[in-house]
């Protein structure tokens, strides 16, 4: 109580105070993750920094500056902008619907001239940092009241119907359970879960027959049937599959994956990295990428329970929970568990967004970690 | 400070979270167990298949040798051409040089450019298949980017249409051979019976290509160097072989075997009109094939085994046997010829209508005398007949391993009649058997191997395939007095005033000596007796009666005996004829 007494007095702390309290557990493995990940991509270049690992080294870099920028700044400076931040990602999202580029039959991309941005990767963070400030000063009464998540619903469904719209199924269920899961937590009501699961149940039909391109029917079926169409739908997952169980236990060797390497995996840098790390590696390989996996979500979980500010623990919970959904769905899914969806391995995949976003949220739980101790004022003072 | 009341609903609430992700979390180490460690197989399997191409190379063929050891079939290197459009800038332009330089037909060009809009730009896509050495250095000589050239083997066929349905071809197989567009297998013939000698084994080549087919590579240490097959020597004389079509040739159709006495060998055997199958490989292929199964003469059958006439009056040298060994005659004992002989309620003609006077044996051959015949049968009756008929050769199949469409013919008694025709044998059957006609039939080889076994009194049987080894035949066990008795006769056929004196020949003093037939097509009606038989030429070609021959020589020491028949061709003179020709080419070679 002293020791936190201190610092909340203090209001400020010096930076060799953060870098005493500053994380390493979690730091470590994400820095063991990223390493990984330019390894990867080496070989998915064919042995060549060129295409891939040299610029996702670059976008790494600055990825660790604005970890640091965002670990080591002033709690309060995010608190206070969290609805900025979201409007901002939420704003893009609309751009992306109107003007976006469009690939695989789906708006995603925002060409900002010098550099193409996902903001759908972006709106994830802001989403748990925009609900991490509403939460943040609710006493258990209001939080059982229901009107207190009209807001929150709002916040999560527009974002979700523009996400659908572009299409980008994965990443628009990505938010809707980040939402559910932030809603549980904090304590509503369980009877309004049971109320979304009928509701979600009896929208499946409506969403299948009404509100689905052709070509997400297909990976469905393909997805119950994956012979239904082996060289086309069928084609990618089927491949990605061959190339995961061909690498065996020990795998076929760094740079010596025969499916990757002579490019029957479609996607081997982005969204199916982890079926190259499969068969390059073998089940060690990917057992020890999930088990840091699992090591990070432990970490964040621990943080959020051990953070004595709401406002932290719930940025560290709904982090953990974007970050288990992210790679829980691209797992499964070039695994063949759950239907293709466009959802990349957070740290692993080759592209800016996604990295920068999920570095910013590890930045914003180093952040809360450090001031874990620290109170926050509804006044943000 | 965090709300107490808030951090219990915290604690209570997280277990859930943390159960959930557990058991996702097994779920997907599961999976990955599953995977990797137990159907690891399967997927390392289709890994491999996936990123291998396999390229089979066909080695060369064996050869089919005459028995000189001229190439009948042979393979011979060619020259595949192929474009790969993305390695070239103007790819209409290239295809226009090579349309010029290898003359590619319109039909050609329309395969090629399909074919390209089907395919990834860089893939090949073959221009000619049977580019010769000429085009090839033609083509080379310009160093056109984006043009490819690989070696194969194509089979010639020397012996052209006289040996396609002997020494057959190969084609592609009926069920495609994967990998293999170019795989070939024998079809029919020699190619068919001996393509496993002959095929050799296939190489490989390993091309690693990635997932569009793009070839990045070659794994060497799967190369497989291909074997060549080995030659098969047949029996047949190249020169007799093409002196006997291109002689038969001339008479339309017919066909023809040659036999060497006594080893049994084949020394040339042919069925005209044949095809060619250096043609099927061609661009006409098709319109090439529609032509022969639309053509009246039947080129694709092998009348030598498949094709079955009535013997004729070469079936007399049956009868005369049988009546002899039987002792029913003597050779010298004479019959009276009118020209017909009423028998029952029939009259009987003689092809000679003004009759032959009085006959012997020898006489009866040499003019074959049809009245003679028909009494003689009589006398002794079919089952001696049939009997020498089965000892001479005739009604049994030879070489159904390499022809299996050999047919067995017919030699008749009451027994077949009832069973085939459904009505009693009547003594009329027996005398009409007598010159080798009603339901007797019989094929060109079996009448070889008749004269065959009559001039050497072994059971000979024939024989395709070379080999050191000269077969002993078992003795026939007929009289030697009676064998000579009817090879008087059958000398006296080509001298003077015999029935085919018009072919003798003398080959540094060795003779021909043999007999004539001629195998009704239809009856003669009796209006038309009345009015004079219509001349051959009077008649459709199809209605005309085939000519026959059986030949032998030299007449002193038989050595080959030959058996000619010209469909339609109305006598026998034509196929005695060609039987000349074919004869001194044995004598002489």
């Amino acid at each position: 109580m002293i020791h936190q007494t201190r610092v909340s007095n203090a209001n400020m702390m010096t930076i060799s105070e953060k870098l005493s309290r500053f994380l390493w557990g979690l730091f470590l493995p994400m820095c063991v993750v990223l390493a990984i990940s330019v390894m990867v991509l080496f070989s998915a270049g064919g042995g060549k920094w060129q295409p891939y690992a040299a610029p996702q080294l670059l976008k790494i870099l600055l990825g660790f500056v604005v970890f640091f920028v965002v670990a080591f700044s002033n709690i309060k400076t995010w608190l206070k902008s969290a609805y900025s931040i979201y409007a901002i990602a939420f704003i893009l999202i609309v751009l992306v619907t109107f003007v976006g580029d469009v690939g695989m039959g789906a708006q995603r991309w925002l060409n900002l001239g010098f550099i193409n941005i996902q903001p759908s990767e972006f709106i994830k963070i802001a989403l748990v940092l925009a609900l991490a400030r509403y939460f943040a000063w609710m006493n258990s009464v209001e939080l059982t009241l229901s009107k207190n998540y009209i807001a929150p619903v709002c916040m999560t469904l527009v974002p979700f119907g523009l996400i659908v719209a572009q299409p980008d199924l994965g990443t628009a269920l990505s938010l809707m359970m980040i939402m559910l899961g932030m809603f549980y937590i904090v304590g509503a009501q369980k009877k309004w879960f049971i109320i979304i699961a009928i509701l979600g149940c009896m929208a499946a039909p409506v969403v299948w027959f009404g509100g689905m391109h052709d070509y997400q029917r297909d990976r469905i079926i393909t997805f119950i049937n994956p012979e239904h169409d082996a060289k086309g739908t069928g084609y990618q997952i089927n491949q990605a599959k061959i190339a995961f169980g061909s690498g065996g236990v020990f795998g076929k060797g760094y740079m010596q994956g025969t499916q990757s390497q002579q490019s029957f995996l479609p996607e081997k840098q982005t969204d199916f990295i982890f079926t190259m790390l499969g068969e390059e590696f073998g089940f060690i390989g990917a057992f020890i990428l999930l088990a840091i996996y699992t090591w990070i979500i432990l970490v964040l979980f621990w943080c959020a329970k051990t953070c004595r500010n709401r406002f932290g623990q719930l940025v560290c919970f709904g982090f953990m929970l974007n970050f288990f959904i992210y790679y829980f769905i691209n797992i499964s899914m070039v695994l063949g568990l759950l239907p293709t969806v466009g959802v990349p391995l957070p740290l692993m995949s080759f592209g800016g967004s996604s990295l920068l976003s999920l570095m910013f949220g590890f930045g914003l739980c180093q952040n809360a970690h450090i001031n874990k101790d620290q109170q926050l004022s509804a006044k943000g003072s | 400070m965090i709300d107490i009341e808030v951090g219990h609903t915290f604690d209570r609430r997280s277990a859930l979270f943390l159960t959930t992700g557990a058991v996702l979390t097994s779920v997907l180490v599961l999976r990955m167990l599953q995977m990797q460690v137990f159907n690891y197989r399967d997927y390392r399997k289709k890994s491999e298949n996936n990123s291998f191409r396999i390229q089979i190379n066909m080695p060369e063929r064996g050869k089919i040798l005459s028995s000189e050891g001229i190439p009948i079939s042979r393979d011979t290197p060619i020259y595949r051409i192929y474009v790969v459009p993305e390695e070239t800038q103007d790819i209409d332009g290239l295809l226009k040089i090579l349309t010029d330089d290898l003359n590619l037909k319109q039909k050609t060009l329309k395969r090629i450019y399909a074919q390209m809009r089907k395919q990834q730009r860089f893939q090949p896509v073959l221009i000619s298949e049977h580019t010769n050495w000429g085009n090839l250095a033609r083509i080379q000589a310009k160093n056109l980017p984006g043009v490819h050239i690989t070696s194969g083997y194509t089979r010639i066929y020397e012996m052209g249409e006289s040996g396609a349905h002997i020494f057959g071809y190969v084609g592609a197989p009926k069920t495609p051979v994967p990998n293999a567009p170019f795989f070939t297998t024998g079809i029919l013939g020699l190619e068919k019976k001996y393509n496993d000698d002959m095929a050799g084994e296939p190489g490989q080549t390993v091309m690693i290509s990635n997932a569009v087919g793009r070839i990045t590579g070659e794994d060497e240490e799967q190369f497989i160097k291909p074997k060549p097959g080995h030659d098969i020597k047949t029996t047949v004389r190249y020169d007799a072989q093409k002196v006997m079509y291109d002689t038969l040739i001339k008479q339309k159709a017919g066909c023809g075997v040659a036999l060497d006495i006594e080893t049994g060998e084949i020394l040339a055997i042919t069925s005209a009109p044949g095809f060619d199958p250096n043609k099927f490989t061609s661009d006409d292929a098709e319109d090439y094939m529609e032509s022969l199964r639309n053509d009246y003469t039947k080129p694709f059958v092998n009348k030598t085994v498949e094709g079955l006439f009535p013997p004729g009056s070469t079936f007399k040298i049956v009868v005369a046997l049988a009546a002899l060994e039987s002792g029913a005659i003597t050779p010298n004992e004479k019959v009276y010829c009118p020209g017909h002989w009423d028998y029952g309620d029939r009259r009987y003609h003689c092809w000679e209508a003004k009759g032959h006077g009085h006959v012997d044996l020898a006489g009866a051959l040499a003019h074959s005398c049809d009245i003679y015949f028909y009494r003689l049968a009589l006398k002794i009756g079919i089952d001696a007949i049939r009997k020498m008929a089965f000892r001479l050769g005739l009604g049994e199949r030879y070489l159904t391993d390499i022809f299996p469409k050999e047919m067995a013919g017919v030699i008749p008694d009451r027994f077949w009649k009832e069973k085939h025709i459904g009505s009693n044998w009547v003594p009329g059957d027996t005398v009409i058997s007598g010159i080798g006609q009603g339901f007797i039939l019989t094929n060109c080889l079996q009448l070889a191997i008749m004269l065959a076994r009559v001039t050497s009194n072994k059971v000979v049987r024939p024989k395709l395939i070379y080999d050191d080894n000269k077969a002993e035949f078992d003795d026939l066990g007929l009289e030697q007095k009676n064998i000579r008795y009817v090879l008087n006769g059958l000398e006296k056929v080509t001298q003077k005033g015999g029935t085919a004196a018009a072919s003798a020949i003398d080959v540094n003093g060795a003779k021909m000596g043999g007999k004539t037939g001629t195998s009704q097509v239809r009856n003669i009606s009796k209006k038309e007796r009345a009015t004079g038989v219509l001349t051959a030429s009077q008649l459709e070609w199809n209605k005309r009666n085939h000519g026959l021959f059986v030949g032998y020589a030299p007449t002193d020491n038989p050595r080959y005996a030959v058996c000619i028949i010209t469909e339609h061709s109305g006598g026998s003179g034509p196929a005695a004829r060609t039987t000349a020709a074919v004869m001194k080419t044995l004598l002489k070679g």
